[in-house]
């Protein structure tokens, strides 16, 4: 972004009268205007608050957020870019009409003015007659749930320089090896307000559904892969975290040359049943589909297939799930808080607090859920998103131990496009890459071409042998769509995976 | 930036014939309801274009009177109403240039046909029906009935799409039977002239005012002269090709029983008249006729004639004295069943009010202010929540705050309100099961009958069950002259 850019975002979110001095770097404690604070937020509220003309209700949600990146490829820096965003939802609730919704990126007067006129015609065209008919009670005011510690100063001050020297760093072994490093290095930082309501009781508490008015995090992804020159090893290393200094580049770097050298020149092997040992990476990618069966437990009991519907209860006409019943091996426990600054987990203005434990010692214990579900049926007052972050507990054995241990099996660095086959079963298919290796009479033999496996995590969690240390992973997450679950997970042993062909890619 | 100002003008002015202007109080501005046609190319958009209008007037109706309609009696009339003239112009200039019938896509035949109707083009709507037959081959007899089916539903004003947008209003049975009488001839096929016969016969409802009874009688005597006509074999296919409840051997009585049920309210009202004994007989019998058998065969439980079970209510309000018993022996009743589970519901942010339950306590006030002198009864039980509340609520708290939410709606009715106790599945599903409230049982009837939120009970002085239904506007009417007889005879017994 040019100096003049930033400039005028500031002017955007100060108004036109405002605007303070331009910032000419990114570097050091000049990085403030990066995303916006909680007084910025609140200022646009006030703005927009002003705009209104036909009474009623005005709320704003806002995201802001900055990235700056840096990719290679074949040894050399290929990308290298700051980039930063604002949107603004105008909520408006004229008396009598609907809520009307309005998104835009400009922050200027006559943008947000705009916005917040077309935000009241869209709710004065509709019409809420029940809204004040009957007798509402008023609603309960709650405490405050405080946010998790997930701000990294290490990671929104690091610069453009800081960057490429790490991407430096981490190229120069592959280089030295004779081989192609490629990349990326990813640093961010957003804020998230939702402010002025028209129910200010709901803004704040443990069973509230605003307990945060303004949220502000920051994140780092670091993934590298190293190919050899004919183009037959791969080897690949990665991690997230909120804060930069618990990424070790160098490290990364290390080991993703390390597994690109053991995996040239694979051998091909029958497709079939075997033991697998999957690196903390691969368990991860295995589990994503997994843990996302634990958002609503509205889908089981209204007898939709899923892995936890059990059968229709004729005696009671309810569907049961499998909720309090042995799903998986019993050294299986996934948990989650959405405190925990290890998974680093971006809290929404709406957030259960947790913690919550969705399978403990291989049963399953709670299932996410609707706000609705909870007031009619449960015992709460609030909804459960699912597992926006989790953790899978673990054992003490270390992978060497599991390849002393291994008769003959494979080792399994990570996998990619893995996707659902069947909702019910959880069978899912997709791809080795990056490094596998045969393991015959407990010890590492040869590398193995790649295969796809056509397998459910619900079996493999069902048929471990070994578990070892949990350790994060890289779950390159991204605030405003969504991505990979942040998990801390540990490497396992597991029996009879299927892998069903193989493939060319490396 | 004048040539934009220019065109609004220009499109101000062009519409200042047909937008409604501003009246009664004014809370906000009011909400464009122009189209810029121009933008609006296709007739998928000339669907949207008219379907925006249709509903942004309805909105500015609700504002400029204050009335949301389906809380004020019903009357029979509104379905003959013409659509607002914003409509039909809107439909006129969008499809402009669709109007040569010869050349429009014969895809979109069930979207033009109803928008050339709302458009006043009901020549056009039957040349694009004609052109569309023509297409047909002369011994498919099947596509023919079929398209004559669909040219009965449009022009009955039955939506063919689900946003309703395209609803004919009024029905315009005259057009349909214009093309029916001109095609019948086509159809040689008896079961096949049958199924015309019977959309014919299904349009033509001289209680909607919607055509003159001469042509009404004529419709339905032809109908039957049809149906006498029919063979055993023509009975045996029928059957087959409908697949409904009405067998073969008694087609003519069943249709009979039909007729009845439609267009005989006022026989079974005679028989109110009489006594309830005859007027239960009278109901049976049109049931067995319709069915075959009685009531009980089927397991359905027709509560009509059955005495209705005392009410029970661990809370009343809205009693000067006491309020049991209910119903009131010597006394004309209404007991209305409501949950706010179902109604209300749970209430999760400041746009999410439910209203289910709302004209449903407008046509029961309704009701009441007609007939100062009939007992009415709202039967109603606990949660545990209400809205949104739940944490320490006691049955007592909410049966507190469903007699507010009720009182709102000035009722004079006894509210009954019962606790009927919950249990809750073992840890860690949690969920609660509530148990029947003794009232929902009491008043349930064979396999089928529950008393639901929203069902009504019409109840005679001497305790038996006269109707029983959802209590909807649509019906009040029917009510109304029940219960007028039900209190011209209690007036005559006291």
């Amino acid at each position: 972004m040019s100096t003049g850019e930033q400039t005028r975002v500031a002017e955007q979110v100060h108004g036109d009268d405002n605007a303070p001095a331009p910032n000419p770097s990114w570097s050091g404690a000049q990085v403030e205007n990066r995303i916006l604070s909680s007084e910025e937020c609140q200022a646009i509220l006030e703005r927009a608050k002003s705009f209104a003309k036909l009474g009623g209700d005005t709320a704003v949600l806002i995201n802001s957020w900055w990235q700056g990146e840096l990719r290679w490829a074949r040894n050399r820096i290929s990308l290298s870019s700051d980039r930063r965003d604002v949107g603004v939802m105008v909520i408006r609730t004229v008396p009598g009409g609907i809520q009307g919704r309005v998104s835009t990126n400009q922050l200027d007067d006559a943008s947000l003015e705009s916005a917040v006129r077309a935000a009241e015609r869209q709710s004065s065209r509709g019409w809420n007659p029940s809204r004040g008919v009957g007798y509402f009670p008023p609603i309960p005011h709650y405490g405050r749930f405080e946010n998790a510690a997930i701000w990294s100063d290490a990671t929104y001050g690091l610069d453009t320089e800081s960057r490429a020297e790490i991407a430096r760093s981490m190229i120069e072994p592959a280089e030295a090896a004779g081989f192609y490093s490629a990349g990326y290095l990813e640093v961010r930082a957003g804020a998230t307000a939702y402010l002025g309501t028209a129910f200010k009781e709901l803004q704040s508490g443990e069973h509230a559904f605003w307990e945060n008015p303004y949220v502000r995090w920051t994140q780092a992804h670091c993934s590298t892969t190293v190919r050899d020159a004919r183009g037959t090893g791969s080897g690949w290393a990665g991690l997230s975290n909120y804060d930069w200094t618990r990424i070790d580049g160098d490290a990364l770097a290390r080991r993703a040359v390390e597994k690109c050298r053991a995996s040239r020149n694979p051998v091909a092997l029958e497709p079939g049943r075997y033991t697998v040992i999957l690196e903390p990476q691969a368990v991860a990618d295995l589990m994503e589909i997994f843990v996302a069966t634990f958002a609503f437990r509205e889908i089981p009991e209204e007898g939709i297939a899923s892995p936890w519907l059990l059968a229709f209860d004729d005696a009671i006409e309810l569907w049961r799930s499998k909720l309090g019943l042995k799903v998986v091996d019993e050294r299986i426990t996934f948990t989650h808080d959405p405190a925990d600054p290890e998974l680093g987990i971006v809290m929404r203005p709406l957030e259960w607090p947790g913690p919550v434990t969705w399978i403990e010692r291989g049963v399953l214990t709670k299932l996410g859920h609707r706000f609705e579900t909870d007031v009619k049926q449960l015992e709460g007052n609030h909804a459960l998103r699912g597992a926006t972050g989790y953790r899978m507990s673990g054992g003490k054995t270390s992978i060497d131990e599991m390849i002393r241990t291994t008769r003959r099996g494979l080792l399994v660095t990570r996998f990619s496009n893995v996707r659902s086959l069947d909702s019910a079963s959880l069978l899912s298919t997709g791809l080795t890459r990056d490094g596998l290796w045969l393991i015959e009479n407990g010890e590492i033999t040869k590398a193995v071409k790649n295969f796809r496996f056509t397998e459910s995590p619900l079996a493999v969690l069902n048929q471990i042998e070994q578990l070892g240390e949990p350790v994060p992973v890289f779950r390159p997450t991204r605030h405003e769509t969504g991505g990979l679950t942040p998990a801390i997970v540990p490497p396992l042993k597991a029996r009879d995976f299927s892998f069903t062909s193989l493939i060319d890619a490396v | 930036m004048h040539i934009r100002i220019r065109a609004v003008i220009l499109l101000l002015l062009g519409t200042a014939l047909w937008t409604s202007p501003a009246s009664a109080q004014t809370w906000f501005e009011w909400p464009d309801t122009i189209v810029d046609l121009s933008r609006y190319t296709t007739i998928d958009q000339c669907h949207a274009a008219v379907g925006r209008v249709r509903v942004a007037v309805g909105v500015q109706d609700l504002r400029a009177t204050g009335i949301w309609r389906d809380t004020i009696p019903y009357d029979p009339a509104e379905d003959s109403v013409r659509l607002p003239d914003e409509v039909s112009e809107t439909a006129r200039r969008c499809l402009e240039r669709f109007a040569t019938v010869d050349s429009v896509p014969l895809d979109y035949f069930k979207v033009l046909v109803p928008l050339y109707v709302i458009a006043g083009w009901d020549e056009k709507a039957q040349a694009l029906v004609r052109r569309r037959i023509a297409t047909i081959e002369p011994d498919d007899e099947d596509a023919l009935v079929s398209v004559l089916d669909s040219v009965s539903r449009i022009y009955r004003g039955n939506p063919v799409d689900n946003s309703g947008v395209l609803r004919v209003r009024p029905q315009r049975p005259e057009l349909a039977l214009e093309i029916f009488q001109e095609y019948l001839p086509r159809i040689s096929d008896r079961v096949n002239r049958f199924m015309v016969y019977r959309d014919m016969w299904w349009m033509i409802d001289p209680d909607a005012g919607i055509v003159d009874s001469a042509t009404a009688q004529e419709a339905t005597e032809g109908f039957f002269a049809f149906v006498d006509s029919l063979t055993a074999e023509d009975r045996q296919r029928l059957h087959e090709k409908i697949s409904s409840s009405l067998d073969s051997e008694s087609l003519e009585r069943q249709i009979r029983a039909l007729l009845r049920m439609r267009r005989g309210h006022e026989e079974f009202l005679d028989s109110l008249r009489h006594s309830t004994e005859s007027y239960v007989r009278a109901r049976r019998q049109v049931w067995s006729d319709l069915f075959g058998q009685p009531p009980e065969t089927f397991g359905f439980g027709m509560p009509i004639g059955t005495r209705a079970p005392a009410i029970e209510a661990d809370l009343w309000f809205g009693c000067d004295g006491p309020c049991d018993p209910r119903p009131r022996p010597g006394k004309v009743s209404i007991v209305l069943f409501v949950d706010h589970g179902d109604c209300i519901g749970v209430i999760k942010n400041d746009s999410n009010f439910h209203d289910s339950c709302v004209r449903n306590l407008a046509t029961l006030r309704h009701l009441e202010e007609r007939f100062p002198t009939l007992e009415t009864t709202i039967v109603t039980r606990t949660r545990g929540y209400f809205q949104f509340l739940k944490d320490s609520i006691t049955p007592e708290r909410e049966a507190e705050l469903i007699r507010r939410w009720i009182e709102h709606f000035r009722l004079r009715a006894a509210i009954a309100v019962t606790f009927p106790g919950h249990w809750r599945l073992p840890a860690p599903d949690r969920r609660r099961i509530d148990q029947e409230s003794p009232n929902r049982i009491n008043y349930s009837f064979g396999n089928t009958w529950g008393a639901d939120s929203g069902i009504i009970f019409l109840i005679d002085q001497d305790g038996l069950i006269i109707y029983s239904h959802q209590l909807h506007r649509y019906r009040a009417v029917d009510y109304a002259k029940m219960i007028e007889v039900l209190l011209e005879r209690e007036a005559a017994t006291s």
